[in-house]
């Protein structure tokens, strides 16, 4: 975890551009991102607690150029 | 070679990326490779760059189809490839790739329907399938044939310059990658996903101990002499804006300062030894690593690009480059304020603008929320290939973005039009209204350069074949021919031609002759897909 350590980019989560606009739209805009944000989360998620081994090897490629 | 000024030319880009692609739940002795790369191909519509070779089996140029968009996909070994359109300018680069993206991902759900229940297709954007095999990201830029002479055969320090450049630029240009392969030095996470596998400095191939700077002397613009292409394979496939803005952007200005023979060239900033260096560079995202110049001073990645920025905006700021490099004052600023960004691990600002800042955010969290994993866990593995999945479910790139998450340098509305209209400004307009216009019983052969049809087909079955030469790739712009492709109504064929004309010519029916002519497109078409290795149960 050393690189964790020196780089520290990591705050909790991305965080979004506060939106421009009205009041309301920029709830709105928020509320969007939000939900997005939480898709992005849930794909994480879904995508660590599958087969990963069997993953990776079904990746492997011919090599290219 | 003469004295007099150098020609200038316009930098028009292109790209061929290969993609990985594989296949879930159906197991083959040889991966799926092929079959994925295939059933990707079969569900894009286009059509096929030659009618005569109906039997063609070259490996790395399988069932070229021409799109509409002006660009083309193929299979090249088991990938498919996708070349994008000639652009003049970075913003269009940006727009063109992420439009064939989205086309390419229009097939895979096709092809997602043709598939029997428990397979699923995968499509990666990158570049490395992390068990030692890589495949590349191309550039392809316009530069004179003087500029090529002057890198490879008579002013070599122009060579060891860019490949400096190069080898500092994954700091910018990085998609990121959990690991190292091809025998480099162990590393939870560097920078690039290329570096690990440029091992020479200079050289014609591109599968094997790729160079740095690539030689290969294609021009795909006909027999011109005035015209040459340098082919660029040492970058990393990106999927940010700004990535692939200051990717092209950069590398348009300093071809520029070579083809001008800028004396804003200097030896200081070349490397003692690039391929060394750019490993060290991709290795070290703490932005520590310094290696040697030839003057002996180490140096880092930031160090030296900040050099090469400032060359660049000294060379820009002559007007050297007005008419060659559209908006290089906006590429120049974006170039500080990123570097400006890194200097100051501004990690908020950097993970919206370079895929590797933004890959490692990603990692690096779920590192923090699972801590039973490590850099060297399969699932994070997974995670770095999944990144630029094009499937908008996996692809973690696509969910941030639309979580506001990237910063976007051209709008949504430029993208979707890339996905059916070609750029305006080069010869690429051309060439997807002629694709319009003679259509697949019309068309008999294309290339980037040329294109092969028939000339009255309305009036027998094969008609008389017509090449018409498209060499200049900044020629043949919708200023020039947009008059002959009128948008709501047909023009015969003939007309288009004498529009063309001098470009036009009778050469092809020899040519025809020789190639085993008569096979219509559509034969074609459908002898290719006889043999094509197209699983099963399609």
């Amino acid at each position: 975890m050393e690189l964790l350590e020196k780089t520290r980019p990591v705050q909790t989560l991305p965080q979004t551009t506060p939106p421009s606009g009205g009041a309301r739209q920029n709830r709105e805009n928020l509320q969007q991102a939000s939900r997005t944000l939480d898709a992005y989360r849930s794909t994480v998620n879904r995508l660590l607690s599958g087969d990963s081994e069997t993953f990776n090897r079904q990746v492997r490629q011919r090599s290219g150029q | 070679m003469p004295s007099s000024d150098p020609e200038r030319l316009p930098k028009i880009a292109g790209a061929d990326i290969e993609l990985g692609n594989f296949l879930l739940g159906h197991d083959s002795e040889s991966g799926t490779g092929p079959q994925a790369s295939r059933l990707l191909l079969r569900f894009l519509n286009g059509i096929p760059g030659s009618s005569f070779s109906s039997f063609k089996t070259d490996p790395q140029d399988f069932g070229r189809k021409w799109l509409g968009n002006g660009s083309c996909c193929y299979i090249d070994l088991d990938h498919l490839e996708m070349a994008l359109p000639e652009v003049t300018n970075a913003w269009d680069f940006t727009a063109a790739l992420h439009a064939q993206l989205r086309i390419v991902r229009a097939a895979l759900r096709r092809a997602h329907d043709a598939l029997p229940p428990g397979v699923s297709l995968h499509a990666l954007a990158c570049n490395s399938d992390g068990s030692g095999s890589s495949w590349g990201s191309h550039l392809n830029f316009l530069v004179t044939r003087r500029c090529y002479e002057n890198i490879f055969h008579r002013r070599l320090h122009y060579l060891l310059w860019l490949a400096s450049f190069h080898a500092s630029s994954v700091l910018v240009t990085g998609q990121g990658k959990a690991g190292a392969e091809n025998g480099a030095g162990p590393v939870d996470y560097q920078l690039g996903q290329r570096a690990d596998f440029l091992e020479e400095i200079v050289g014609l191939q591109t599968t094997f101990r790729r160079p740095i700077v690539n030689s290969r002397d294609e021009t795909l613009c006909g027999e011109s002499r005035r015209f040459a292409r340098l082919h660029h394979i040492a970058s990393d496939m990106n999927l940010c804006h700004v990535a692939n803005v200051l990717k092209v952007g950069s590398l348009q200005i300093l071809l520029a300062m070579i083809e001008n023979e800028s004396p804003q060239i200097g030896l200081e900033l070349i490397l003692q030894d690039p391929v060394q260096a750019g490993i060290a560079f991709s290795h070290a995202p703490e932005l520590d690593a310094r290696q040697p110049t030839l003057a002996g001073e180490a140096v880092s990645a930031l160090n030296l690009q900040r050099r090469f920025h400032e060359a660049a905006a000294a060379f820009v700021a002559t007007g050297a480059c007005a008419e060659s490099v559209p908006r290089a004052e906006e590429i120049l600023a974006l170039w500080a304020d990123t570097l400006d960004r890194l200097a100051a691990r501004d990690w908020d600002a950097l993970s919206r603008r370079l895929d590797w800042a933004l890959k490692l955010r990603v990692l690096q969290e779920a590192l923090q929320e699972n801590p039973h994993l490590s850099w060297q866990s399969p699932e994070i593995k997974r995670l770095d290939l999944l990144y630029g999945s094009l499937d908008p479910d996996e692809g973690i790139y696509w969910s941030l973005e639309a979580a506001d998450c990237v910063e976007r340098l051209v709008p949504e509305r430029q993208i979707l039009r890339f996905v059916t209209e070609p750029p305006s400004d080069t010869r690429a307009y051309t060439r997807a209204h002629l694709l319009r216009a003679f259509g697949r019983e019309g068309v008999v052969e294309v290339n980037w350069d040329r294109m092969v049809v028939r000339a009255r087909p309305e009036r027998g079955y094969y008609g008389r074949l017509k090449t018409i030469h498209l060499d200049d790739p900044a020629g043949f712009t919708r200023a020039r021919t947009g008059g002959l492709f009128p948008r709501h109504h047909n023009i015969s064929g003939e007309a288009i031609l004498m529009g063309l004309a001098p470009a036009v010519r009778d050469e092809a029916a020899q040519a025809a002759v020789s190639s085993g002519w008569p096979h219509t497109n559509r034969d074609s078409a459908r002898k290719r897909s006889a043999f094509d290795g197209i699983p099963p149960w399609r």
